[in-house]
């Protein structure tokens, strides 16, 4: 029964992954922001690793998840870059190097998990963050466009549980201690339906937040007043006097 | 209307001391001086629906070449600003903070 279930899950949060993708790519290149077809390319990427993860039971294939799971934070990296540091100093190849150690790990090391990192997500927390304060109580931006920066960070946030279960077993290596705690049955089984719980939290969020449907996004903006007036009403002249005469 | 004219168009009425509106329509103007299929509009009207369509597309490249062309510091030299280039600094560092809204916005 579990299997099961987690099987009908996982394939749902792949077809999720996958909707999410097409939307990216769809507005990045109608909107023409290529940053946008970065973060496509991490929710194409995880979503194919889904589907090796799925199979690996019948395919015995499990190094392409593992790829992918490598693949997807060098693509998130990018992401982060482009959408946060034009133009500004950027602790983006220090991220970088962790991104293609991580992917190197995955690739050569990783047996029966893959690598997941943590810091990719704690980056973008912190410049998500940082950006949402200073346009947070700006009322020339709308309540929907707030809501995004924040549902970025909740979901930052959910993804942080699987590299939290990385960090355990890498400590599990050296402390025999936490090793028995976290081979145990119990908790092996623990951990899957945690990590499967915080992910599901987190595609919804992330389908939220990109996908974001025209309900919910009226909603979101229920409560806001434009403070713009009809800009149309100003000409040149008027633009210019009005300025010239406030100066 | 775009989230980035009103983000600059405020950040210019703070750095001058002028009204919002006033200033996001001088962005407008320097917008619409500065694209070449704007220019071509001769009805005053439709030309500030078409610039305030084309606003609503452009890219932070789009508003850094906007905002870096000597026609803004012209333009901000005319109303009587006397260092137009610290304005534009300004304006430019708004750009680089709020770079992130492009893609919040976007949809």
């Amino acid at each position: 029964m579990f299997p099961i279930v987690t099987m009908t899950i996982t394939w749902i949060l792949v077809v999720a992954r996958f909707i999410i993708a097409v939307q990216l790519t769809r507005v990045g290149l109608r909107q023409k922001l290529p940053n946008l077809l970065w973060l496509a390319a991490f929710f194409y990427i995880t979503g194919l690793g889904d589907i090796f993860l799925t199979l690996s039971p019948v395919t015995n294939l499990l190094w392409p998840f593992f790829l992918a799971v490598g693949l997807s934070e060098v693509m998130l990296v990018m992401f982060i870059q482009k959408t946060f540091y034009q133009d500004r100093k950027s602790p983006y190849l220090v991220f970088m190097a962790i991104a293609l150690a991580i992917l190197a790990a995955d690739m050569i090391t990783a047996q029966f998990l893959p690598y997941y990192s943590p810091f990719n997500w704690l980056w973008l927390i912190w410049v998500g963050h940082q950006a949402y304060k200073r346009i947070a109580a700006d009322r020339a931006v709308e309540d929907w466009v707030k809501a995004r920066y924040k549902l970025i960070i909740a979901y930052s946030l959910a993804a942080l549980v699987a590299p939290l279960y990385t960090i355990l077993t890498l400590i599990a290596m050296v402390v025999p201690a936490v090793a028995g705690l976290l081979y145990s049955p119990t908790a092996l089984l623990v951990a899957q339906v945690g990590i499967l719980i915080f992910v599901t939290i987190g595609i919804v969020l992330e389908y939220l937040a990109w996908v974001m449907p025209g309900r919910y996004q009226q909603w979101l903006n229920r409560n806001y007043q434009p403070t713009v007036q009809d800009e149309v009403e100003l000409s040149e002249e008027e633009i210019m006097s009005q300025l010239k005469a406030r100066l | 209307m775009s989230n980035m004219l009103n983000v600059l168009g405020a950040s210019l009425a703070k750095a001058i001391s002028a009204e919002e509106l006033a200033c996001r329509g001088l962005l407008r103007l320097t917008v619409m001086t500065s694209v070449e299929q704007l220019k071509k509009e001769s009805n005053p009207r439709q030309a500030t629906i078409q610039t305030i369509a084309y606003v609503n597309k452009m890219t932070y490249q789009d508003w850094k070449t906007v905002i870096e062309s000597p026609l803004l510091s012209q333009r901000l030299a005319n109303i009587g600003i006397k260092e137009p280039p610290s304005i534009v600094g300004q304006l430019k560092q708004t750009l680089i903070e709020q770079q992130s809204l492009f893609t919040m916005a976007a949809h």
